[in-house]
């Protein structure tokens, strides 16, 4: 390990300890989803009822605790930017090794996943004679998986960095030129990018009206895309205020009064609504109007908060940049 | 109705200090029904009493209350069906020390979505039917034994349940109060109530309003 601070020994002994309760819920998982027999009155199905009850506890405190974490994984990645040459932000951390990437790809996936599982859970245990129990426990040897290759990504990212070696900064990774990552859509007319986020939020709109459940989770997805994209390439530079400026990671910094983790939270919180609302009612058949409204929410402070920037910048100034 | 269907119930299964305390137990009990279930101390009784109360799983088998069958409830499920249809009587009353008179009878319906004046109503019918109104500010743990048993009446009956389940009601009481907790019993046998009382005291058998004594022995019926 080359890389020991505080915050980076704090993130990995938690993982050890996710690790040993996760393994041990995806054991007693597969016993569950293996035997699991509502209308059975064996010995077997009622010390697995019994179980089960654990084994959803054990699961719902881990994913309780993922969740914050995130922000929490995000946080130190900003704070050893600090000791990292070259890496002015998280951006250069993340990029500072091949797992970096993948890893912060995974930990998105996850968020939404174990919402869902959250979800999954809550509705079980409104109800007498657990309906989805065994939907929830199979979900969970799935995403179990997933979980695990986080983990296994973390602990990879925290050791292969190497304090010795210079990284690139963030004006280098989300810049216009060609060899970058995002260069495609930096380099996109403003209007295509605006069109493409107003316009996606336009969709929401209209399926939220219709409760279409699929097409407004497809719309989710559509308006989560567009969101990304807009804020890399045309939002963020007004929150600079440096038309040069694309980095998604500098938002979470204390210089611009960690706003990104308001954008994010709302944006992801929004999307996870209007996404979880189609996968739970198809999974439980159980009515979504409120996962809906939360949805519309959280979507619409996003939209206001990044719509916030150029406006109040165009007021200011009277140009756009 | 209460249907008790090849219930088996052990303690540390499968440890060396393996318990059975049901062993294969099938009983029906029909509405209205006042049942006796006697024997010997460890025959089983108060076992039985729980798990039909739902406050304990059985490890085979299954319990059904008017068709519902509560073993299979999830915990908290168990504990709303508790409240609703059973007045569980304990042998050592279980009231809650540090809590007066009133505030113990009105403990069922805290969690309910009853209003606190519905609530105050029928507090005070039930304290008044068991004349225990006068001491209704007087902290529990300064009653005698029968002003005690009264408000753990109070407190199984406030929800007006269908069922009362009655363990070693007795056991802690003089004759006096005995032949007063008879009387209750008989009371609510004409209110049409589906009671079971677990008791090895000999008041209770063969007495004339009674519709059966179950006979329990080492976790069985004989």
């Amino acid at each position: 390990m080359s890389l020991t601070t505080p915050d980076v020994i704090a993130l990995l002994i938690l993982d050890i300890l996710f690790v040993f309760f996760a393994i041990i819920s995806f054991l007693l998982s597969i016993r569950i989803v293996k035997h699991w027999d509502l209308d059975s009155t064996s010995s077997l199905q009622y010390s697995l009822e019994k179980q089960s009850y654990l084994v959803a506890t054990v699961i719902k405190y881990l994913f309780f605790l993922k969740l914050p974490l995130f922000i929490y994984f995000v946080f130190t990645l900003d704070l050893i930017a600090n000791v990292i040459p070259g890496a002015m932000c998280a951006a250069g951390v993340v990029n500072a090794t091949p797992y970096g990437f993948y890893l912060f790809v995974i930990k998105l996936i996850n968020l939404y996943l174990f919402g869902i599982w959250l979800a999954l859970h809550h509705y079980d245990i409104q109800h007498p004679g657990y309906p989805y129990s065994k939907l929830k426990f199979t979900f969970f040897i799935l995403i179990f998986f997933l979980f695990m290759a986080e983990i296994i990504l973390e602990v990879m990212m925290f050791s292969a960095i190497d304090p010795h070696v210079i990284v690139s900064c963030c004006g280098t990774l989300f810049c216009a030129i060609e060899t970058s990552h995002v260069s495609s859509f930096l380099v996109l007319p403003d209007w295509i990018i605006l069109s493409a986020f107003y316009g996606s939020f336009i969709l929401l709109l209209f399926f939220y009206r219709l409760k279409n459940i699929f097409a407004f989770a497809l719309a989710n997805v559509l308006y989560l895309a567009a969101a990304l994209i807009s804020l890399i390439a045309f939002f963020s530079t007004y929150v600079y205020e440096l038309p040069t400026h694309n980095c998604p990671f500098c938002l979470l910094q204390s210089d611009y009064y960690y706003i990104g983790y308001f954008f994010y939270s709302s944006l992801f919180t929004g999307t996870f609504f209007g996404i979880g609302s189609f996968i739970i009612h198809f999974a439980t058949k159980e009515k979504v109007d409120s996962w809906f409204k939360l949805s519309m929410g959280f979507n619409l402070c996003y939209l206001i908060l990044v719509s916030l920037y150029p406006a109040l910048f165009y007021l200011k100034n009277g140009v756009w940049l | 109705m209460i249907e008790v269907k090849n219930i088996s119930k052990k303690f540390n299964e499968n440890l060396a200090n393996e318990v059975i305390a049901l062993n294969d137990i099938n009983l029906t009990i029909e509405q209205g029904e006042l049942a006796i279930l006697k024997g010997a101390s460890g025959s089983g009784k108060s076992t039985l009493l729980s798990l039909i109360a739902a406050l304990s799983k059985p490890t085979l088998g299954e319990v059904i209350v008017d068709g519902q069958r509560i073993s299979k409830l999830p915990d908290n499920f168990s504990a709303l069906f508790r409240r609703e249809h059973i007045g569980f009587i304990f042998q050592k009353f279980n009231l809650i020390s540090t809590l007066n008179v009133y505030e113990n009878i009105i403990t069922p319906l805290l969690p309910s979505e009853i209003n606190r004046e519905e609530i105050d109503q029928k507090a005070h019918k039930v304290m008044a039917e068991f004349s225990i109104t006068h001491k209704k500010e007087v902290k529990v743990a300064n009653l005698s034994g029968g002003e005690q048993q009264r408000v753990a009446i109070c407190r199984a009956l406030i929800n007006s349940p269908k069922i009362i389940l009655a363990d070693e009601p007795t056991a802690n009481l003089d004759a006096f109060l005995t032949d007063s907790f008879l009387d209750f019993i008989q009371q609510m046998k004409e209110e049409k109530k589906t009671i079971m009382i677990a008791t090895h005291d000999p008041v209770f058998f063969n007495l004339d309003f009674t519709d059966r004594e179950v006979d329990m022995r080492n976790g069985q019926i004989i």
